[in-house]
Protein backbone atom coordinates (compact mmCIF):
# COMPACT_ATOMS: atom_id res chain seq x y z
CA UNK A 1 0.00 0.00 0.00
CA UNK A 2 2.92 2.33 0.78
CA UNK A 3 4.42 1.78 -2.66
CA UNK A 4 1.03 2.51 -4.26
CA UNK A 5 0.73 5.77 -2.32
CA UNK A 6 4.33 6.69 -3.19
CA UNK A 7 3.72 6.10 -6.86
CA UNK A 8 0.43 8.01 -6.91
CA UNK A 9 2.31 11.03 -5.49
CA UNK A 10 5.07 10.50 -8.07
CA UNK A 11 2.66 10.27 -10.99
CA UNK A 12 0.74 13.35 -9.87
CA UNK A 13 4.04 15.24 -9.47
CA UNK A 14 5.09 14.14 -12.96
CA UNK A 15 1.85 15.42 -14.43
CA UNK A 16 2.03 18.78 -12.68
CA UNK A 17 5.74 19.33 -13.32
CA UNK A 18 4.87 19.59 -17.00
CA UNK A 19 4.03 23.17 -17.88
CA UNK A 20 1.26 22.23 -20.29
CA UNK A 21 -0.80 20.67 -17.47
CA UNK A 22 -0.94 23.98 -15.61
CA UNK A 23 -1.42 25.96 -18.84
CA UNK A 24 -4.51 23.88 -19.73
CA UNK A 25 -5.98 24.44 -16.26
CA UNK A 26 -5.48 28.20 -16.59
CA UNK A 27 -6.96 28.18 -20.10
CA UNK A 28 -10.01 26.31 -18.82
CA UNK A 29 -10.49 28.91 -16.08
CA UNK A 30 -10.19 31.78 -18.59
CA UNK A 31 -12.55 30.07 -21.01
CA UNK A 32 -15.11 29.46 -18.25
CA UNK A 33 -15.02 33.12 -17.24
CA UNK A 34 -15.28 34.36 -20.85
CA UNK A 35 -18.32 32.14 -21.42
CA UNK A 36 -19.96 33.67 -18.34
CA UNK A 37 -19.06 37.14 -19.55
CA UNK A 38 -20.58 36.38 -22.96
CA UNK A 39 -23.81 35.08 -21.40
CA UNK A 40 -24.07 38.09 -19.07
CA UNK A 41 -23.66 40.47 -22.04
CA UNK A 42 -26.33 38.68 -24.05
CA UNK A 43 -28.71 38.64 -21.10
CA UNK A 44 -28.26 42.39 -20.55
CA UNK A 45 -28.70 43.38 -24.18
CA UNK A 46 -31.11 40.82 -25.56
CA UNK A 47 -33.49 39.98 -22.77
CA UNK A 48 -35.76 37.94 -25.02
CA UNK A 49 -33.07 35.34 -25.65
CA UNK A 50 -33.84 32.57 -23.22
CA UNK A 51 -30.62 31.84 -21.46
CA UNK A 52 -31.88 29.91 -18.50
CA UNK A 53 -30.16 31.59 -15.60
CA UNK A 54 -29.41 28.56 -13.46
CA UNK A 55 -28.23 26.47 -16.39
CA UNK A 56 -25.05 28.47 -17.02
CA UNK A 57 -22.71 26.31 -14.85
CA UNK A 58 -24.37 23.19 -16.29
CA UNK A 59 -24.08 24.51 -19.83
CA UNK A 60 -20.39 25.04 -19.17
CA UNK A 61 -20.22 21.49 -17.79
CA UNK A 62 -21.75 20.14 -21.01
CA UNK A 63 -19.19 21.99 -23.14
CA UNK A 64 -16.37 20.82 -20.89
CA UNK A 65 -17.34 17.14 -20.70
CA UNK A 66 -17.99 16.79 -24.43
CA UNK A 67 -15.12 18.77 -25.88
CA UNK A 68 -12.33 19.70 -23.47
CA UNK A 69 -12.45 16.80 -21.04
CA UNK A 70 -11.72 14.10 -23.66
CA UNK A 71 -8.86 16.21 -24.96
CA UNK A 72 -7.30 16.70 -21.50
CA UNK A 73 -7.79 13.06 -20.55
CA UNK A 74 -6.21 11.78 -23.77
CA UNK A 75 -3.28 14.17 -23.38
CA UNK A 76 -2.58 13.20 -19.78
CA UNK A 77 -2.99 9.46 -20.38
CA UNK A 78 -0.83 9.42 -23.51
CA UNK A 79 1.85 11.39 -21.65
CA UNK A 80 1.96 9.05 -18.65
CA UNK A 81 1.83 5.82 -20.64
CA UNK A 82 2.99 5.96 -24.28
CA UNK A 83 4.99 9.18 -23.74
CA UNK A 84 7.12 7.44 -21.13
CA UNK A 85 7.74 4.48 -23.42
CA UNK A 86 8.93 6.91 -26.10
CA UNK A 87 11.30 8.88 -23.87
CA UNK A 88 12.50 5.67 -22.17
CA UNK A 89 11.49 6.80 -18.69
CA UNK A 90 8.87 4.11 -18.08
CA UNK A 91 11.68 1.73 -17.11
CA UNK A 92 12.64 4.12 -14.29
CA UNK A 93 9.46 3.28 -12.43
CA UNK A 94 9.27 -0.34 -13.62
CA UNK A 95 12.57 -1.07 -11.84
CA UNK A 96 11.30 0.38 -8.56
CA UNK A 97 9.95 -1.83 -5.76
CA UNK A 98 6.38 -1.45 -6.94
CA UNK A 99 4.32 -3.96 -8.92
CA UNK A 100 3.06 -3.27 -12.43
CA UNK A 101 -0.51 -3.42 -11.19
CA UNK A 102 0.17 -0.61 -8.71
CA UNK A 103 1.98 1.41 -11.39
CA UNK A 104 -0.95 1.04 -13.79
CA UNK A 105 -3.46 1.89 -11.06
CA UNK A 106 -1.46 4.89 -9.81
CA UNK A 107 -1.18 6.37 -13.31
CA UNK A 108 -4.95 6.10 -13.72
CA UNK A 109 -5.47 7.65 -10.28
CA UNK A 110 -3.11 10.52 -11.20
CA UNK A 111 -5.05 11.32 -14.40
CA UNK A 112 -8.30 11.00 -12.42
CA UNK A 113 -7.04 13.52 -9.85
CA UNK A 114 -6.23 15.90 -12.72
CA UNK A 115 -9.75 15.43 -14.12
CA UNK A 116 -11.38 16.02 -10.73
CA UNK A 117 -9.28 19.17 -10.30
CA UNK A 118 -10.61 20.35 -13.65
CA UNK A 119 -14.18 19.76 -12.48
CA UNK A 120 -13.56 21.66 -9.24
CA UNK A 121 -11.91 24.52 -11.13
CA UNK A 122 -14.75 24.88 -13.64
CA UNK A 123 -17.34 24.67 -10.88
CA UNK A 124 -15.61 27.37 -8.82
CA UNK A 125 -14.98 29.67 -11.80
CA UNK A 126 -18.54 29.29 -13.08
CA UNK A 127 -20.00 30.01 -9.64
CA UNK A 128 -17.66 32.94 -9.04
CA UNK A 129 -18.26 34.45 -12.47
CA UNK A 130 -22.01 34.00 -12.03
CA UNK A 131 -21.70 35.87 -8.74
CA UNK A 132 -19.47 38.64 -10.16
CA UNK A 133 -21.51 39.10 -13.34
CA UNK A 134 -24.82 38.82 -11.48
CA UNK A 135 -26.07 35.75 -13.33
CA UNK A 136 -28.64 34.27 -10.97
CA UNK A 137 -28.38 30.58 -10.18
CA UNK A 138 -31.67 29.24 -8.92
CA UNK A 139 -30.64 25.76 -7.87
CA UNK A 140 -27.13 25.35 -6.56
CA UNK A 141 -27.96 21.79 -5.46
CA UNK A 142 -28.72 20.78 -9.05
CA UNK A 143 -25.42 22.25 -10.18
CA UNK A 144 -23.47 20.44 -7.47
CA UNK A 145 -25.24 17.14 -8.25
CA UNK A 146 -24.61 17.68 -11.96
CA UNK A 147 -20.87 18.20 -11.45
CA UNK A 148 -20.58 15.26 -9.04
CA UNK A 149 -22.54 12.94 -11.34
CA UNK A 150 -20.43 13.80 -14.37
CA UNK A 151 -17.23 12.79 -12.61
CA UNK A 152 -18.23 9.11 -12.94
CA UNK A 153 -18.27 8.91 -16.77
CA UNK A 154 -15.17 11.13 -16.79
CA UNK A 155 -13.31 8.50 -14.77
CA UNK A 156 -14.47 5.78 -17.19
CA UNK A 157 -13.04 7.94 -19.98
CA UNK A 158 -9.71 8.01 -18.08
CA UNK A 159 -9.69 4.20 -17.94
CA UNK A 160 -10.58 4.08 -21.65
CA UNK A 161 -7.78 6.51 -22.55
CA UNK A 162 -5.28 4.47 -20.51
CA UNK A 163 -6.39 1.33 -22.36
CA UNK A 164 -5.96 2.98 -25.78
CA UNK A 165 -2.51 4.30 -24.79
CA UNK A 166 -1.26 0.71 -24.34
CA UNK A 167 -1.30 0.16 -28.09
CA UNK A 168 1.20 2.92 -28.86
CA UNK A 169 4.86 3.58 -28.13
CA UNK A 170 4.73 7.31 -28.80
CA UNK A 171 2.76 9.93 -26.88
CA UNK A 172 1.73 11.95 -29.91
CA UNK A 173 0.54 8.90 -31.88
CA UNK A 174 -1.46 7.75 -28.86
CA UNK A 175 -3.01 11.21 -28.48
CA UNK A 176 -3.98 11.58 -32.13
CA UNK A 177 -5.31 8.01 -32.31
CA UNK A 178 -7.34 8.45 -29.12
CA UNK A 179 -8.93 11.62 -30.49
CA UNK A 180 -9.78 9.94 -33.81
CA UNK A 181 -11.17 6.85 -32.07
CA UNK A 182 -13.31 9.10 -29.85
CA UNK A 183 -14.58 11.14 -32.79
CA UNK A 184 -15.18 7.91 -34.72
CA UNK A 185 -17.28 6.44 -31.91
CA UNK A 186 -19.24 9.70 -31.61
CA UNK A 187 -19.85 9.83 -35.38
CA UNK A 188 -20.92 6.19 -35.56
CA UNK A 189 -23.34 6.66 -32.68
CA UNK A 190 -25.07 9.40 -34.67
CA UNK A 191 -26.11 6.83 -37.27
CA UNK A 192 -26.63 3.81 -35.07
CA UNK A 193 -29.18 4.13 -32.26
CA UNK A 194 -28.22 0.84 -30.66
CA UNK A 195 -24.60 1.94 -30.43
CA UNK A 196 -25.64 5.39 -29.27
CA UNK A 197 -27.69 3.93 -26.40
CA UNK A 198 -25.02 1.55 -25.25
CA UNK A 199 -21.69 3.32 -25.70
CA UNK A 200 -20.20 5.13 -22.71
CA UNK A 201 -19.25 8.24 -24.74
CA UNK A 202 -22.96 9.15 -25.03
CA UNK A 203 -23.18 9.62 -21.27
CA UNK A 204 -20.26 11.95 -20.63
CA UNK A 205 -22.75 14.63 -19.51
CA UNK A 206 -25.45 12.42 -18.06
CA UNK A 207 -26.19 14.94 -15.30
CA UNK A 208 -29.62 15.63 -16.79
CA UNK A 209 -30.70 12.17 -15.57
CA UNK A 210 -29.97 13.18 -12.01
CA UNK A 211 -31.79 16.50 -12.06
CA UNK A 212 -35.13 16.77 -10.22
CA UNK A 213 -37.19 17.20 -13.40
CA UNK A 214 -35.85 14.28 -15.33
CA UNK A 215 -34.82 11.80 -12.66
CA UNK A 216 -35.41 8.20 -13.51
CA UNK A 217 -33.62 6.21 -10.85
CA UNK A 218 -33.91 2.87 -12.58
CA UNK A 219 -32.50 4.26 -15.83
CA UNK A 220 -29.79 6.02 -13.84
CA UNK A 221 -28.84 2.78 -12.08
CA UNK A 222 -28.88 0.93 -15.39
CA UNK A 223 -26.51 3.47 -16.92
CA UNK A 224 -24.28 3.42 -13.87
CA UNK A 225 -23.90 -0.35 -14.22
CA UNK A 226 -23.24 0.03 -17.94
CA UNK A 227 -20.50 2.57 -17.24
CA UNK A 228 -18.99 0.37 -14.53
CA UNK A 229 -18.97 -2.58 -16.93
CA UNK A 230 -17.05 -0.49 -19.47
CA UNK A 231 -14.68 0.57 -16.72
CA UNK A 232 -13.99 -3.00 -15.61
CA UNK A 233 -13.45 -4.25 -19.17
CA UNK A 234 -11.12 -1.39 -20.19
CA UNK A 235 -9.20 -1.59 -16.92
CA UNK A 236 -8.70 -5.36 -17.12
CA UNK A 237 -7.61 -5.43 -20.77
CA UNK A 238 -5.50 -2.28 -20.34
CA UNK A 239 -3.71 -3.74 -17.34
CA UNK A 240 -3.14 -7.04 -19.17
CA UNK A 241 -1.46 -5.15 -22.03
CA UNK A 242 0.58 -3.02 -19.62
CA UNK A 243 1.70 -6.08 -17.66
CA UNK A 244 2.92 -7.78 -20.84
CA UNK A 245 4.61 -4.65 -22.17
CA UNK A 246 8.29 -5.15 -22.95
CA UNK A 247 10.54 -2.15 -22.56
CA UNK B 1 19.44 -16.93 -12.23
CA UNK B 2 18.65 -20.37 -13.65
CA UNK B 3 17.81 -21.33 -17.22
CA UNK B 4 16.80 -17.81 -18.30
CA UNK B 5 15.51 -18.01 -21.84
CA UNK B 6 14.07 -15.24 -23.95
CA UNK B 7 13.76 -15.60 -27.72
CA UNK B 8 12.41 -12.70 -29.78
CA UNK B 9 10.20 -13.06 -32.84
CA UNK B 10 13.23 -12.63 -35.11
CA UNK B 11 14.83 -15.70 -33.55
CA UNK B 12 17.44 -13.76 -31.61
CA UNK B 13 17.63 -13.67 -27.85
CA UNK B 14 19.25 -15.61 -25.03
CA UNK B 15 19.00 -19.26 -24.12
CA UNK B 16 19.47 -21.14 -20.87
CA UNK B 17 21.45 -18.49 -19.00
CA UNK B 18 22.46 -19.72 -15.55
CA UNK B 19 24.83 -18.09 -13.07
CA UNK B 20 25.05 -16.76 -9.52
CA UNK B 21 26.34 -13.42 -8.39
CA UNK B 22 27.69 -13.62 -4.84
CA UNK B 23 27.59 -10.90 -2.19
CA UNK B 24 30.48 -8.45 -2.53
CA UNK B 25 31.24 -9.35 -6.16
CA UNK B 26 31.84 -6.85 -8.90
CA UNK B 27 30.56 -9.25 -11.49
CA UNK B 28 31.31 -8.42 -15.11
CA UNK B 29 28.98 -9.65 -17.84
CA UNK B 30 31.08 -9.50 -20.96
CA UNK B 31 30.00 -9.95 -24.55
CA UNK B 32 30.02 -8.26 -27.95
CA UNK B 33 27.22 -5.95 -29.09
CA UNK B 34 24.08 -7.95 -29.81
CA UNK B 35 25.18 -10.95 -27.73
CA UNK B 36 22.14 -10.64 -25.44
CA UNK B 37 23.54 -8.73 -22.44
CA UNK B 38 20.73 -6.18 -22.28
CA UNK B 39 18.11 -8.91 -22.78
CA UNK B 40 19.48 -10.65 -19.68
CA UNK B 41 19.64 -7.35 -17.78
CA UNK B 42 16.02 -6.63 -18.67
CA UNK B 43 15.04 -10.17 -17.70
CA UNK B 44 16.52 -9.85 -14.22
CA UNK B 45 14.85 -6.49 -13.56
CA UNK B 46 11.42 -7.47 -14.84
CA UNK B 47 11.47 -5.20 -17.90
CA UNK B 48 11.16 -8.22 -20.17
CA UNK B 49 9.02 -11.25 -19.71
CA UNK B 50 11.18 -14.34 -19.74
CA UNK B 51 9.92 -17.49 -21.42
CA UNK B 52 11.79 -19.99 -19.31
CA UNK B 53 13.83 -20.06 -16.15
CA UNK B 54 13.68 -18.02 -12.99
CA UNK B 55 15.50 -15.19 -11.28
CA UNK B 56 16.09 -14.91 -7.54
CA UNK B 57 17.39 -11.71 -5.99
CA UNK B 58 18.52 -11.92 -2.36
CA UNK B 59 16.30 -14.97 -1.90
CA UNK B 60 13.17 -13.44 -3.42
CA UNK B 61 11.66 -14.80 -6.60
CA UNK B 62 11.45 -11.94 -9.11
CA UNK B 63 8.22 -13.22 -10.63
CA UNK B 64 6.14 -13.78 -7.52
CA UNK B 65 7.84 -11.43 -5.01
CA UNK B 66 8.75 -8.54 -7.29
CA UNK B 67 8.50 -5.73 -4.74
CA UNK B 68 10.63 -7.53 -2.13
CA UNK B 69 13.14 -8.60 -4.78
CA UNK B 70 13.60 -5.06 -6.13
CA UNK B 71 13.64 -3.32 -2.74
CA UNK B 72 17.40 -3.85 -2.47
CA UNK B 73 18.26 -3.33 -6.11
CA UNK B 74 19.43 -0.23 -7.95
CA UNK B 75 19.54 -0.46 -11.73
CA UNK B 76 20.54 1.44 -14.85
CA UNK B 77 19.36 -0.49 -17.88
CA UNK B 78 20.31 0.18 -21.52
CA UNK B 79 20.77 3.96 -21.22
CA UNK B 80 21.24 6.27 -18.25
CA UNK B 81 17.85 7.95 -18.52
CA UNK B 82 16.43 10.43 -16.03
CA UNK B 83 13.30 12.57 -15.98
CA UNK B 84 14.55 15.52 -18.01
CA UNK B 85 11.77 17.88 -16.89
CA UNK B 86 12.65 17.30 -13.23
CA UNK B 87 15.51 18.80 -11.24
CA UNK B 88 18.26 16.56 -9.88
CA UNK B 89 16.56 16.81 -6.47
CA UNK B 90 13.10 15.89 -7.85
CA UNK B 91 14.63 12.91 -9.68
CA UNK B 92 16.00 11.61 -6.39
CA UNK B 93 12.90 12.50 -4.39
CA UNK B 94 10.99 10.26 -6.82
CA UNK B 95 13.05 7.29 -5.54
CA UNK B 96 12.96 8.42 -1.90
CA UNK B 97 9.15 8.18 -1.78
CA UNK B 98 9.40 4.39 -2.14
CA UNK B 99 11.60 4.04 0.94
CA UNK B 100 10.74 5.17 4.45
CA UNK B 101 14.36 5.39 5.59
CA UNK B 102 15.58 7.91 3.00
CA UNK B 103 15.80 11.44 4.39
CA UNK B 104 16.67 14.82 2.90
CA UNK B 105 20.28 14.55 4.05
CA UNK B 106 20.63 11.23 2.21
CA UNK B 107 19.67 13.02 -1.00
CA UNK B 108 22.26 15.72 -0.29
CA UNK B 109 24.91 13.09 0.49
CA UNK B 110 24.31 11.17 -2.70
CA UNK B 111 24.40 14.38 -4.76
CA UNK B 112 27.74 15.17 -3.15
CA UNK B 113 29.02 11.67 -3.91
CA UNK B 114 28.33 12.11 -7.63
CA UNK B 115 29.47 15.75 -7.66
CA UNK B 116 26.08 17.25 -8.45
CA UNK B 117 25.48 19.30 -5.30
CA UNK B 118 25.74 22.58 -7.19
CA UNK B 119 23.12 21.43 -9.68
CA UNK B 120 20.56 20.18 -7.15
CA UNK B 121 17.73 22.43 -8.32
CA UNK B 122 18.72 22.51 -12.00
CA UNK B 123 16.59 20.64 -14.53
CA UNK B 124 18.18 17.47 -15.89
CA UNK B 125 17.42 18.61 -19.45
CA UNK B 126 20.29 21.10 -19.06
CA UNK B 127 22.76 18.42 -17.96
CA UNK B 128 25.58 17.04 -20.09
CA UNK B 129 25.65 13.29 -20.86
CA UNK B 130 28.20 12.70 -18.09
CA UNK B 131 26.07 14.58 -15.56
CA UNK B 132 22.97 12.61 -16.56
CA UNK B 133 24.98 9.42 -16.18
CA UNK B 134 26.03 10.49 -12.67
CA UNK B 135 22.46 11.46 -11.78
CA UNK B 136 21.25 8.06 -13.01
CA UNK B 137 23.90 6.43 -10.82
CA UNK B 138 22.77 8.57 -7.87
CA UNK B 139 19.22 7.31 -8.45
CA UNK B 140 20.47 3.74 -8.36
CA UNK B 141 22.57 4.32 -5.23
CA UNK B 142 20.14 6.41 -3.17
CA UNK B 143 18.30 3.54 -1.43
CA UNK B 144 21.69 2.10 -0.44
CA UNK B 145 20.86 -1.16 -2.27
CA UNK B 146 22.68 -4.43 -1.77
CA UNK B 147 22.80 -5.13 -5.50
CA UNK B 148 23.46 -2.64 -8.29
CA UNK B 149 22.80 -3.64 -11.87
CA UNK B 150 24.55 -1.46 -14.45
CA UNK B 151 24.18 -1.96 -18.18
CA UNK B 152 27.23 -0.55 -20.01
CA UNK B 153 27.81 2.13 -17.32
CA UNK B 154 30.67 3.84 -19.15
CA UNK B 155 28.93 4.08 -22.51
CA UNK B 156 29.28 7.57 -23.97
CA UNK B 157 31.58 8.79 -21.22
CA UNK B 158 34.91 10.47 -21.95
CA UNK B 159 38.17 9.13 -20.48
CA UNK B 160 37.90 11.20 -17.33
CA UNK B 161 34.27 10.22 -16.81
CA UNK B 162 35.08 6.56 -17.38
CA UNK B 163 37.85 6.62 -14.77
CA UNK B 164 35.61 8.45 -12.29
CA UNK B 165 32.81 5.92 -12.79
CA UNK B 166 35.21 2.98 -12.41
CA UNK B 167 36.74 4.38 -9.23
CA UNK B 168 33.33 5.13 -7.76
CA UNK B 169 32.14 1.57 -8.36
CA UNK B 170 35.28 0.11 -6.78
CA UNK B 171 35.01 2.47 -3.83
CA UNK B 172 31.34 1.62 -3.22
CA UNK B 173 32.01 -2.10 -3.42
CA UNK B 174 34.88 -1.77 -0.93
CA UNK B 175 33.39 0.73 1.53
CA UNK B 176 29.66 0.00 1.39
CA UNK B 177 29.95 -3.72 0.59
CA UNK B 178 27.67 -3.31 -2.42
CA UNK B 179 27.42 -6.06 -5.00
CA UNK B 180 27.67 -4.99 -8.65
CA UNK B 181 26.47 -6.76 -11.75
CA UNK B 182 27.90 -4.88 -14.71
CA UNK B 183 27.49 -5.61 -18.39
CA UNK B 184 30.05 -4.38 -20.88
CA UNK B 185 31.46 -5.09 -24.30
CA UNK B 186 34.82 -3.60 -23.28
CA UNK B 187 37.26 -6.30 -22.16
CA UNK B 188 39.70 -3.79 -20.72
CA UNK B 189 36.96 -2.10 -18.69
CA UNK B 190 35.80 -5.37 -17.15
CA UNK B 191 39.38 -6.40 -16.40
CA UNK B 192 40.05 -3.16 -14.52
CA UNK B 193 36.74 -2.98 -12.69
CA UNK B 194 35.50 -6.50 -11.89
CA UNK B 195 36.64 -9.45 -9.82
CA UNK B 196 34.54 -12.05 -11.66
CA UNK B 197 33.39 -12.37 -15.23
CA UNK B 198 30.84 -14.35 -17.22
CA UNK B 199 30.99 -14.31 -21.01
CA UNK B 200 27.96 -14.33 -23.26
CA UNK B 201 28.25 -14.96 -26.97
CA UNK B 202 25.43 -15.22 -29.53
CA UNK B 203 22.82 -15.54 -26.80
CA UNK B 204 24.55 -18.36 -24.95
CA UNK B 205 26.67 -18.31 -21.85
CA UNK B 206 30.25 -19.37 -22.55
CA UNK B 207 31.14 -19.58 -18.86
CA UNK B 208 29.13 -18.76 -15.77
CA UNK B 209 31.46 -16.71 -13.63
CA UNK B 210 35.22 -17.07 -13.36
CA UNK B 211 37.49 -15.09 -11.06
CA UNK B 212 39.59 -12.56 -12.98
CA UNK B 213 42.55 -13.41 -10.75
CA UNK B 214 42.44 -17.05 -11.77
CA UNK B 215 42.11 -16.04 -15.43
CA UNK B 216 45.26 -13.94 -15.16
CA UNK B 217 47.12 -16.91 -13.70
CA UNK B 218 46.38 -19.05 -16.74
CA UNK B 219 46.17 -16.45 -19.49
CA UNK B 220 48.10 -13.34 -20.38
CA UNK B 221 45.01 -11.16 -20.09
CA UNK B 222 41.20 -11.26 -20.00
CA UNK B 223 41.30 -10.53 -23.72
CA UNK B 224 43.22 -13.75 -24.38
CA UNK B 225 40.80 -15.67 -22.19
CA UNK B 226 37.83 -14.13 -24.01
CA UNK B 227 39.22 -14.97 -27.43
CA UNK B 228 40.03 -18.46 -26.28
CA UNK B 229 36.48 -18.95 -25.07
CA UNK B 230 34.59 -17.56 -28.05
CA UNK B 231 36.79 -18.47 -31.00
CA UNK B 232 38.35 -21.66 -32.12
CA UNK B 233 42.06 -21.64 -31.40
CA UNK B 234 41.89 -18.29 -29.66
CA UNK B 235 42.15 -16.13 -32.76
CA UNK B 236 39.63 -13.88 -34.49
Amino acid sequence: MDSLKANIINEVRKLFLKKKTIVYLVLMAIMSFLTAFFIATIQAKLIFIAVNSFSYPLMLLAIFTNIFLPLFVFMAASDLFSGEVADRTLKLVLTMPVSRFKIYLSKIVAVSIYVILNFILIFLVSMLSAFCLKITITSITSVVVGYLADIIPALILVIFASFIAQFFRSGSTALISSIFIFIGIKALSLFNTLLNNNIFTTYLNWYSLWLPNGTNLLRGLNLLLLLLAYGIIFFTVGYYLFDKKEI
Amino acid sequence: MAGLTKIYKNGRGVKDITFDVCTGDIFGFLGPNGAGKTTVMKGITGLNTIQKGHVKILGYNLDSQFENAMRNVGAIIETADVYEYMSAYENLKFIARFYQNIHEEDIDNILELVNLTNYKQEKASKFSLGMKQRLALARALLPNPKLIILDEPTNGLDIEGTVQMRNLIKELAAKRKMTFFISSHLVHEVELMCNKVAIIHEGKLVNNGVSIESIKESYHSLEDFYLNQVTEGGTV
